[in-house]
Parts: C-alpha cells; structure tokens; sequence
C-alpha cells in the first residue's frame, strides 16, 4: 500500500464506522472486553471489517479501542497486548489486502495522567509505546489515535508512538460544546498536536455531525495538517419499547460534503453507525477532490497554548506582556517560597500578574541550591492546575527543562537556546520532541556582540540550526538582548536596532526582556517604559516585564495603537475605560445641578454603591430623614421590585440596587436616633433545623432591611425553640422561616405550631426552593413568598395591618 | 475496591453560570456593573476551587421491588420509584465532586462582609462550578459505560425522588469521601456544601426518558419529571416539554 498520509493530501477518503454495536451483533455480550473476544472470534470479527470495505470504506480499523495493557489489566489480560494488537492488525489485513488503509487504533486507558489522576507520564508513555509496537508489527498503515478526552492524555499516546514507531500518527478528540471533557479546544488541541508532530487530527465520537461541523471549522482554521472526522450517528432511544437510533443513514450522509468542503479527507464515522450510513456517505460525495488550503498570511503567527487557552503572537497581533516576576534570582520571596515550595504563593504571583494583563507567565525556578529537575515539573505542575495560561520555561538546564515539557500539557515556549553549538544541539532537540517553541538569545560563546549586525547574524544562525532540527520558522523568536544603560547607554539603540533587524530579514517574531536596561539605576520603571516604547517603535511582538508595573503596561496598550497593531483602537479604548480613573466626583457634581431626590433613586436602582452616601448628605441639607427614605430610597426599590417582577430587570441587579439601598440606611441608622427609623416592623428569620442553605433567606433578609425593616437574622439550622425565644424577645411582628430541601421542610409544621400556640399574634411566612403554596397552605403557614420581593410585599402587608 | 480520585480543571463559561444564577426571563444583555461582578467572582472562584472527583464501580448484588443492592459497599439505594430506574441495570457508577472547603469558607466571608449581590452571585457560580464538575464526571462513567456496551442511566441523587436523603453516609463511605475531604452533617447534607454525589446506572437495554436534556441548567438526577423534587416551582423553560416528549 501507499503512503498514507501521501495518499490523504491528495485525495478524500472514507473511514468506516462503529465496531461495538457490530459486534454484539455477533454475540459480543455487554461487559466483556472487545479485544479478547476477538481472540476466540476472528471471523466474526472479520466480517465487521468485510461489510465495511464492501460498503465502500478506505480505511479500516483494528479492533484494539482497549488494547493497552491498562485497559486489558482490567480483564486480567494485561500480559496479552502484543497477542491482541498483532492479532487485530493481522484480521483487518488479511480482509483488505491493499484495497484500503489499516488504522491501528489506540484509545484512552481511562485513567487520567497527572495532574488530573496520579498516572506518571513515564508510565503513561510506555503503555501506549508497547499498544503502537504491536500495532506497527502487525502490519498497520499508521496508528490512530481516537475518542480520546484529554489533550495530556493524548499528547502522551503521541509521543509515545512517535517514539515507538515509525508510522504517521492520527489524532482524534471527542467534543462536548466546543470543548473536550478537560477544557481543550479544537485551537489549543491543533496548536498543540501539530506542535508534537501529529501528520492528520480530527475529531470522533461527540454528540454528532452538526456539532463536529463547528469543530472542523475552527480546526481549519489553525492547521494546515490533513483533518479527519467520524461521527456519532446518535444514541439509541427507547421509544414505544423499540431501540431507535434517531438518525437514519440518509440523514447523516448530508453532511459528508460539508465536511468536505471545510477541508476534511477522512470522513468515517462513530457510535451508532452501520456499513449503511458509510455507503450513504461514499454516494453523497460529489467529488474526492480535497478541498483546497485556506491561503495563509506571513509571517505565521507564533501559536502557544496551555491546556485550554490559546495565543497568537506575532507582527498584526497585540504585543504581549510576559510576567517576569516568578524568578528566584530577582525576588527574594520567591526564592523563599521555592525553597519552602510554598506553591500558593507562586500561584496567587502567577495570578497576580494573569490580572494585570500579561497573557503568559515566565516560570524560572533556579534556585541556588535548590533542584531544578524537581522544581520546575513541579512548579509547571501547581501552575497549570489553577490557572489557564501558556508558560515561558525559563531554564538552561537540559534535564530539568525536559522534565517541565513532560508536566506541561500545552505549547509551551522555551527560554532559551542561544547561538552556542552546546545550547542549540542540547535545546532543540527538546524543543522539537515535546512540540515547545524556543526563544533564541543573541549570544553565543564570545558574549553579546556589540553591534546589531553581528546580532543578526547569531540570530540567523539559531534559526538556521532550528529549521534543520525540524522546527518550523514560526516556532523560532528572538531576543535580541539589551546591556544595561548604567554602562552601556550608547548600545541600547542597537537593541532596537536588531529587532527592526531581524524582524525584516529573518521574518521572525522577537521577545525581549526588559527589565535589564535599567539594572543598577533608580527609577528603574521610567527607563524600562522608555525603553519599551522605542522597542515597540521597532516592531517588538513580546516583552518579558514586569505587569504590576503600571507605566509598563500603560506603554504596551499605547504602543500597541501608535504603531498600527491595535485595529480600530479596540483594545485601547476598553483597557482605558478599564484603567483610567472612575468618573465618581464628576458624576456627584453632576447630579448636585439635578434633582438629589430623583439622583438618590436612579443611584439606587443602578447599584452604585460609591454615589449613595454623598447623594444622602446632600439630600439631607434640605430635608428630613424620613424623606430621604420615602423619597429617594423606597420609590427606587419599588420601581426595581416593580421591573423584577415585570421580567425587565434580574435579581442579581435587584439585589445589588438592594446593597446600594442598604449603605443609605445604615448611614441614616448610624448618624439619627433609632427612633425615626423603627416604624415598620420587625422581622424575625431563619432557615429551619438541618438546613445550613441559607442564600435564599440571605436574600430575602436584604430585601426586607432595604424597605427599612428590622430584621433578625437567627442564621441557618435554626431550632423551633429558637425561634419562638427570639420572636418573645424582639417583639416580632412577622417570623419568616426557610428552607431548600425536601428533607428538611418537614421541620417547618413543627415551628408554626409551637409559635400559634405560644404567639398567636405572631405571622409566619414560609419560603425556599421547594416549598410551595400549597404546603405553605397545608401546614398552617399565613403566608408563602414564591421569590424575596413577594416575601417583602406580603411582609409589608402584614405589617400595615399590625 | 478501585475509586478513582481525579483533580478536574475549572474552565467555567458565563453561558454556564447564567442559569444558576436565576436570571429570569429580563429582556437583553446583563449589565455593566453584574456582569463586572461575574467576572470577579468567577476569577476568584477559579483560583481558589479545587475540584475533585471520585469515581467507583460497583456490582450490583440484588434488586428487590424496592431496593438496590450493591457488592462490597454499604450504599442501598432505596424506594420503589428510584428502584425503578435501576431494573435492567447490572453495575453502578459512583460518583462524588467536590469544590473543596475554600469556596464555602470564601462565601460565609463573603456574607459577613460584602454586600447580598455580591454572595448571591457568588453562591450562584460555585454552584455551577460544582455542577459543571459533576458534568466532567458524568461524561467519564458514560464514556466508559457505553464503551462496555451498555446504556448508562440518568444521572440520580440521594435526596431526589423517593431515595431519601439519608442515605448520604453510606454514600460517602462507600466512596471514600474523605479521600477528597467530604463528610455529611447530622441531618445528612454534605460538607462542604458546594459537593454533589449521584449514581448512574449500566442498563442493559437503552432507556426511556419523559423529557430532553434542557439547554439551561440541567435537571438534577432524575429521569423523569414525576420523580422531581421541585415539582410546581420548577423554573426549566423546558418544563412543559418534559412531559409532552414520548
């Protein structure tokens, strides 16, 4: 047989569909493991593979979804992977010969690889190692890998078949909403798997062609690499007690040509489909033309991801800031909390910065005396666990930077190679292997030259010796490096120099750190903004700063407009509404021209906490207490409640116009006497014994002290007694009691009994997510508050007549 | 006795947290000052969440009328109605998340110190938090059922239909709960609040629902809306729907 990835890029071909329901077809009971009933039924399985060529399908797969020896341990098989693989790899031979493609699957363990489960990646690696050598002894025309749910799962099965075999490797995830059950999109999972070396990726499996539609779209648009995709064709339902599979062949033939059209080679298809629905495909194709490349602008884009975000660097993207401040050797305490591997002080550092706009996060773990091969997967470990950004692997050290590759389930870039052989030829191998990008230094043995042509020239041959590792030209950046201005200040201009240097002839993207041309000087944000600015003048992409620095990060957004990268000056004009200062007096000025009153309430209603108070005093000087509430803050909470209940505004702006309601009474509470205040009530609450849900009856409570009553929370798991006591002693007019579940609602009948008999004056009202009317009714309640603004208009009800 | 202890991501979008965050049926898009409120509480929800997941497979020993009996764990699952779901079924799955004690401990601050909104929507995105962990979950022990070819129930919980609530010890022990930090309170509801536990069944034959999955927040562990405990004051647009579907 040909190549196949050869024969891929030049022509459509039709994948074959679902083994699982072929096979209990044939006797396969529920249970027991597809691959070791193989064993003992090769024809059977056979004919599975013989239906699906006769429909027409040119790839054919091996029954081996559970061939690893973590999958077979489960039947007490583990020892039978090379039998097993070999075995299904032989059946689908001998049945196609060379009139299609064997694709030796692989599918996940079930188990997840650190940091979701405990799996080592060692381990990982070589159980798909050993499932790929089967494969490829029997005879495989290249290793699939599908349905599988997590990028670093399936980054290790690539790896480990790169490793093991010398067969094109075919990666396929399965979708929910646009993303895989851990979060990676089809942008990240491309970025990432081409990165590795995939040769074709694709998606199965999901929810169904509609769905993989979209995906195969925003795969195309980050991969040039052939794409695959195969289907579910729908669960079985039950209906009227026959199984039915909703979708017909029929139906799910018409998306064959979509598929085509987006770029797609390998249509096959998943779950629920029969030799049926690929003989409905194969006749819906109109052609087996590819559909051709997207034309591709240059320079590329350099991609990096962490496991679920993806960026784009590069000369018509926003230039990035890189945080720079998880480094030991330039913050004490982070050289502290490394040495304590107190992790959540590195992370809330990384979340610190994440905050302040950097987009990536420089992980440097060099500590002196510490060990980088432990710190740094370690670190890369903590990081990627909670927060969702690509890393700059800041580290020199072969060993402990492949162990930080390994951890790391993106694309990362790594800081850095430079022009000295012994750092190219120990860097760039890694690179490649773990499908990282590099950060080239413009130095070599001799030093940082002075001038930016001897520069250029270093960063020439980086990227040279990049290109022969197998690395793509995107994939190489370059910092051209800056001496600092305490005694080099005539250098600093051949810095900017070189970037505009290499930028031109090289066509690569430049990083830069910053931060070293103010080294040893005061000030140090004002030289390092400047610096910046003529750096980006020169067309810099990225720069390794730090983001807490608020002139740095005023210059990036700045920059990024006057040179031309900030298209409409989006990014501009949301960061500066973001930054600059809140336009808070000018709006009290404003409103003082107006109406206090009306000022009051529309402050109110719109939540604005900040403009409450001075609204009030200003209110205040020209009239009473009780008008400032009749006037200015209960007519803008009867409007909300009004509009809440109306459907025209939400209960989150409800509560929050409730919050701004509440600073106006607390500061009436704290600057009059009690006196004028206490006139409408008071309200005793709680949520009932057992039940600690309690944000219902928060709810509630804030609504009830906003309208200006007095309200005494008992908290949550309140007992009967307790309640009866606190109703005594406060003089409760109304007690209100609540609760969410079903189990605990019971307690409510106990309560209102023992107030009827103890205070018979007293109203009860109940509430919560189960409770309805009707039990309100039941159990002898007064009242039911179906939501917290009924609640206040049945309390204010009660409280009129009382 | 195999669990499997996983540590999930959070990557939690807004369209997720929107229905729990009881909207309501207001025309247009949030405004500026809720949605800013979302955003920082989601933040703060992501980076102090640590989402774990238990997951145990057990056979299934014997089914009475009114009761299902498993191999090696103290989990019963009871009632005639919840039974009912389990009939053709010959494993469950087990499965617990949690967000860990952070996110409780940060919403009674929060409701010491902030304002109502504030610990409302911060209730209301822990919420889908933990339920978008249980989803991760779910997804899981489906793959895995239907790879086994068998059809994998609905996900069912303690304390929906007429399982009742008390079961939630056992549940727990069963599961190695503490293993992720889970524990019950004397009137059986789990600690830290923001957990979920549920069973799903490995049927035999492929199952019947009384509704669609709806698109907003999903139906908690219940097949069928007659086994439902919010009955009348269910907010689900889809609610009529779930009885017209076959």
């Amino acid at each position: 047989m040909t190549d196949f990835i050869a024969t891929l890029k030049k022509q459509v071909l039709l994948g074959d569909g679902a083994m699982g329901t072929m096979l209990a077809k044939q006797g396969l009971a529920p249970g027991e493991s597809p691959e070791l009933w193989m064993l003992s039924h090769t024809l059977e399985v056979q004919e599975v593979h013989l239906a699906y060529l006769q429909a027409g399908a040119q790839v054919i797969q091996t029954n081996t979804f559970g061939g690893t020896a973590l999958k077979l341990k489960e039947y007490g098989a583990a020892h039978l992977v090379e039998e097993v693989n070999k075995t299904a790899a032989k059946l689908v031979r001998e049945v196609v010969q060379d009139k299609a493609f064997v694709a030796g699957i692989i599918g996940p363990t079930g188990q997840f690889p650190a940091p979701l489960g405990d799996l080592p990646w060692t381990e990982l690696v070589e159980a798909f190692g050993q499932q790929a050598r089967a494969l490829e002894a029997g005879g495989v025309d290249f290793i699939f890998l599908e349905t599988f749910s997590d990028l670093g799962e399936i980054r290790a099965a690539l790896f480990a078949a790169k490793k093991y075999t010398r067969l094109p490797v075919a990666c396929s995830l399965t979708y929910t909403k646009g993303r895989t059950l851990t979060g990676a999109s089809p942008q990240v999972a491309a970025i990432v798997l081409e990165a590795m070396g995939a040769d074709c990726i694709g998606a199965n499996c999901s929810t169904g062609p509609t769905e993989l539609l979209e995906v195969m779209k925003e795969y195309r648009q980050f991969t040039r690499l052939p794409l695959l995709v195969e289907p579910n064709a729908g669960v079985p339902v039950l209906i009227n007690g026959e199984t039915v599979f909703k979708e017909t062949p029929e139906d799910f033939a018409r998306f064959a040509e979509p598929f085509r059209s987006l770029g797609v080679n390998l249509i096959g298809a998943c779950c629920g489909s029969s030799p049926a629905h690929i003989k409905a495909m194969g006749a819906a194709l109109a052609s087996r033309e590819p559909a051709p490349l997207p034309l591709q602008e240059t320079p590329v884009a350099t991609r990096l991801a962490s496991r679920s975000r993806a960026l784009s660097i590069g000369t018509k993207e926003l230039p990035v800031l890189i945080g720079e401040r998880i480094n030991p050797t330039a913050r004490k305490a982070v050289a502290e909390a490394l040495r304590q591997q107190d992790w959540g002080f590195i992370t809330q550092e990384g979340a610190l910065q994440l905050d302040a706009g950097s987009l990536l996060l420089d992980l440097n773990t060099g500590l002196a005396g510490g060990d980088e091969t432990l710190l740094l997967p370690e670190a890369v470990r903590q990081l990627q666990m909670s927060l969702d950004c690509p890393l700059v692997l800041d580290c020199t050290n072969p060993a402990a930077l492949e162990k930080g590759l390994q951890e790391f389930q993106g694309k990362a870039l790594i800081n850095s190679v430079n022009g000295d052989e012994k750092s190219l030829n120990s860097i760039l191998p890694l690179a490649k292997k773990y499908g990282a990008a590099v950060l080239g230094l413009t130095l070599n043995e001799n030093g940082i030259p002075a001038t930016a042509e001897e520069r250029l020239q270093i960063a020439k041959e980086i990227v040279v010796a990049a290109e022969s590792y197998g690395l793509p030209r995107e994939d190489v950046m370059i910092d051209c490096l800056v001496l600092t201005a305490a005694t080099s200040p005539e250098l600093v201009l051949e810095t900017v120099r070189a970037i505009d240097l290499v930028k031109e002839q090289l066509g690569v993207h430049t990083v830069l750190g910053l931060s070293n041309v103010s080294h040893g000087l005061p000030q140090r944000s004002w030289l390092n903004a400047a610096f910046l600015s003529l750096a980006i003048g020169a067309g810099l992409d990225a720069a390794i700063a730090n983001p807490l620095d608020d002139r740095i990060r005023e210059t990036m957004i700045a920059g990024a407009l006057l040179t031309g990268r900030d298209f409409g000056a989006r990014n501009y004009l949301e960061q500066a509404g973001k930054l600059g200062s809140p336009a808070k007096p000018q709006m009290i000025e404003e409103v003082n021209l107006i109406d206090p009153g009306q000022a009051l309430q529309k402050a109110i209603y719109n939540g604005q906490q900040e403009a409450v108070i001075p609204l009030v005093k200003t209110l205040l000087e020209k009239s009473d207490v009780l008008s400032v509430i009749n006037k200015g803050i209960i007519p803008a909470l009867e409007i909300m409640g009004q509009h809440f209940a109306d459907g025209k505004a939400y209960l989150p702006q409800l509560m929050l116009a409730g919050d701004a309601a509440k600073k106006a009474f607390s500061y009436l509470k704290d600057n009059f006497s009690m006196q004028t205040m206490e006139q409408r009530g008071t309200i005793v609450i709680g949520t009932v014994k057992g039940d600690i849900h309690d944000i219902g009856k928060n709810i509630v409570t804030a609504l009830l002290e906003n309208h200006g009553f007095r309200v005494i929370d008992l908290g949550k798991s309140v007992s009967a007694g307790a309640f009866l006591e606190a109703a005594r002693r406060e003089k409760a007019d109304v007690v209100a009691l609540s609760a969410l579940m079903t189990t605990t609602m019971v307690e409510m009948p106990q309560v209102i009994k023992l107030l009827k008999q103890e205070l018979p004056e007293v109203k009860v009202i109940v509430g919560g997510a189960v409770v309805t009317a009707k039990y309100a009714q039941e159990i002898g309640a007064d009242a039911y508050g179906a939501d917290a603004v009924e609640a206040v208009k049945v309390v204010r009800e009660f409280t009129r007549v009382s | 006795m195999k669990i499997n202890i996983l540590n999930l991501p959070l990557i939690l979008s807004k369209e997720e947290i929107y229905p729990f965050l009881n909207l309501g049926p207001a025309p247009g898009s949030l405004p500026a000052n809720i949605d800013k409120l979302i955003d920082t509480h989601l933040r703060s929800i992501t980076h102090l969440a640590k989402p774990q997941g238990l997951i145990r497979v057990c056979s299934i020993r014997r089914i009475t009328p009114d009761r299902v009996i498993l191999d090696d764990a103290s989990l019963v699952i009871e009632g005639p109605r919840t039974t009912a779901h389990f009939v053709n079924c010959e494993k469950i799955t087990l499965l617990a998340a949690t967000l860990g004690r952070g996110i409780d401990e940060r919403l009674a601050e929060l409701q010491q110190t902030a304002g109502a909104a504030d610990a409302f929507i911060y209730n209301g995105i822990a919420s889908a938090a933990v339920e978008h962990t249980t989803e991760i979950l779910d997804a899981i022990s489906v793959r895995d059922i239907r790879r086994s070819s068998y059809y994998p129930t609905a996900r069912f919980s303690p304390g929906y239909g007429d399982w009742s609530l008390e079961h939630q010890q056992q549940f727990i022990d069963s599961i190695s709960g503490e293993k992720a930090g889970l524990a019950v309170t004397s009137h059986h509801l789990l600690q830290p609040v923001k957990s979920v536990t549920a069973v799903i069944g490995w049927s035999k034959v492929p199952l019947e629902r009384s509704y669609d999955q709806p698109r907003g927040k999903p139906c908690q562990g219940t097949l069928t809306c007659r086994d439902c405990s919010l009955g009348e004051n269910c907010l689900s647009k889809h609610r009529d729907n779930h009885y017209s579907i076959p």
